[in-house]
């Protein structure tokens, strides 16, 4: 009942955020890009807009979806400098998992759960990280 | 037989050796009366039960005409309300769909990957075409100040970042980290973080309160929380 009711009204509210989406999709590809062509100048200016507009598309296909699942999820993400903890990151194939984050490369993915009269988040992808 | 003319019938002309005698022969017949038929009863019974025809005529006219307009406007509501009613159980479908659970987890777990994965990927090729330079001190400034306008991980990320030789990034390895960290963030504040995409940091804040209460108080905390 409480995930049924959560959903009827993120599904309610995702219908009224209709008219502001076009702008903050723009925003949002903008700030991609501009990430991309300072930080790869070398790309050419189609690779970084097509890719940028790819990912984003996607990226809110994906947020839309979660948000009107009869279920809860959040993403996560850890700064540099916190310890490495496997039950909730995970490196690159390979490398070390021990020592502190040196940069989070993407957010990880929980669900809330309410099994068992406990109420609490469970990571389901884990964040990827990159460590010092 | 008797040939004389029934009174009330003019009698026919003589025909004579010269010509047309217009005196009938015989005796002379009274003088023929006029008639007049509108004075008769019968036809004043029968003009009456005319107009009285005529007007019921005219009555069913409009009567016809005031029914087909009734129906023309009724068959356009009929389509209105076809239509409400087509809009209607759709509504129905959509609610009910809304109330059920859409997709399995593995959906999100495995967009969720892709998305990760396609930002490694167009970073490992990008960064592959072309011997990686140093970042320009003026975009390393740049980049520090963008930083901190997506969200707190931003501010951290700023902080970090200001601490860094720019030889660093020179490193492809470390270089393709700092693309994949910067997407990260962005989508981070700007899609994922967000209740739903396109809501301001307020709006946000207030329906994730909402959901935070109805997921740990119930439903009707979530009532005195509204």
């Amino acid at each position: 009942m409480i995930l049924q009711t959560r959903q009827t009204i993120a599904t309610a509210a995702c219908e009224s955020s209709q008219p502001d989406v076009n702008t903050a999709r723009e925003s949002t590809v903008q700030s991609v890009i501009m990430f991309l062509r300072t930080l790869v100048p070398k790309a050419t200016e189609t690779d970084v807009d097509t890719f940028a507009k790819k990912l984003i598309d996607i990226s809110i296909s994906l947020k839309d979806a979660m948000v009107k699942e009869q279920a809860i999820y959040r993403c996560y993400f850890f700064d540099n400098g916190v310890a490495f903890d496997s039950g909730w990151m995970k490196v690159a194939p390979g490398a070390a998992e021990k020592g502190k984050v040196k940069l989070s490369t993407f957010p990880g993915l929980r669900r809330f759960n309410m099994t068992d009269g406990r109420r609490q988040f469970v990571p389901v992808v884990k964040a990827s990280t990159d460590l010092e | 037989m008797d040939d004389s003319a029934p009174a009330g019938i003019l009698s026919a002309p003589v025909v004579t050796a010269n010509g047309i005698d217009d005196k009938p022969a015989g005796p002379t017949p009274e003088p023929v009366k006029a008639i007049d038929v509108k004075e008769q009863p019968e036809y004043k019974e029968l003009l009456e039960r005319f107009e009285r025809s005529q007007a019921a005529l005219h009555a069913v006219i409009e009567e016809r005409d005031r029914l087909q307009t009734q129906f023309a406007n009724e068959r356009g509501e009929s389509a209105k309300y076809k239509k409400d009613n087509a809009l209607l159980r759709s509504e129905i479908v959509e609610m009910t769909r809304a109330r059920e659970p859409l997709r399995e987890e593995s959906f999100f777990v495995g967009q969720f990957n892709e998305i990760s994965a396609d930002i490694e990927s167009w970073a490992a090729r990008e960064t592959r075409k072309a011997t990686l330079e140093k970042i320009p001190k003026a975009d390393m400034a740049k980049l520090a100040a963008e930083f901190p306008k997506y969200g707190p991980h931003g501010v951290e990320t700023a902080k970090w970042f200001s601490k860094q030789n720019s030889k660093f990034f020179q490193d492809r390895r470390n270089r393709i980290a700092l693309i994949r960290h910067c997407l990260a963030i962005v989508l981070l504040d700007r899609v994922f973080d967000p209740f739903i995409f396109g809501f301001s940091r307020d709006l946000s804040n207030h329906f994730a309160g909402i959901e935070k209460w109805i997921c740990m108080k119930g439903i009707a905390a979530s009532v005195i929380f509204c």
